[in-house]
């Protein structure tokens, strides 16, 4: 399984970032991660998973979702502001609130 | 009969709706008459006070879906303002599923704009996704 990680270029950005990609990999999956600066050029890999974290106000993140949504593959939101997102879309992925990566994966929730 | 579904989209501005109906009425009435066109708003379910419950965004979400999926092409205007990111959303499944996207920003394009925009982006690489008669009937307007 290859899951796509994209989070923001902030530091608790990283610190998820680079949480999930140790427990993927510690589970024998691949990962491959997207930091976004507001800069970086979009890229849309082959992926298995999708794993946003805090997209709420970053619309390629959005624009990624939807990829994955017309893929059929499985997308993650995590940290939706206040735990909520208004984009009708996300109702159709999981979203997470408090829970880490390594929480949903364990069947935490 | 040939038929070619527009998805009209945009955020959800004091104009917008004044300005997308306007498109569509001239779509429908003047230029592409034989072409049946579908008109969709994706920002009425933020005119809901106080914020909709998750269940009113998901039916709002699966209607979304399903007018996309009779989509031919989708033209967004201002995807920039959207504050919810829906837009994008919609704009991810039309790349992925390879439906042509026109989309203005900062500016309010025609009718005329938006179709010839169509036809100089698409015409070409994508003819079968066009119904023949919308570029028969921009010459005839030219």
């Amino acid at each position: 399984m290859t899951y796509f990680l994209s989070v923001p270029a902030t530091t608790d950005g990283m610190l998820w970032l680079v949480t999930a990609k140790e427990y993927v990999e510690k589970t024998g999956g691949k990962t491959v991660f997207d930091i976004r600066n507001g800069k970086t050029k979009l890229f849309i890999p082959e992926f298995d998973v999708l794993c946003v974290y805090k997209p709420d106000t970053r619309h390629e993140v959005w624009f990624m979702v939807g990829v994955a949504l017309a893929r059929g593959v499985q997308v993650y939101i995590f940290d939706p502001v206040n735990g909520f997102s208004k984009n009708p879309y996300a109702t159709l992925c999981h979203t997470f609130h408090t829970l880490t990566l390594l929480d949903v994966m364990n069947g935490n929730m | 009969m040939v038929t070619c579904n527009i998805y009209l989209a945009g955020p959800y501005t004091s104009d917008t709706m004044e300005y997308l109906n306007s498109l569509a009425t001239k779509f429908q009435n003047t230029i592409i008459s034989s072409v049946r066109i579908n008109v969709v708003s994706t920002w009425h379910y933020q005119e809901v006070v106080p914020q909709p419950d998750k269940q009113t965004l998901y039916k709002a979400a699966l209607a979304g879906i399903e007018e996309l999926a009779k989509a031919d092409i989708i033209a967004v205007y201002q995807p920039e303002k959207s504050t919810s990111g829906a837009i994008f959303v919609e704009m991810g499944i039309a790349h992925a599923r390879g439906i042509p996207t026109v989309y203005s920003i900062g500016k309010k394009w025609s009718a005329d704009e938006i179709l010839q925009s169509i036809i100089d982006r698409f015409w070409l690489a994508n003819s079968r996704l066009i119904s023949p008669n919308i570029a028969l009937l921009l010459l005839e307007d030219d």
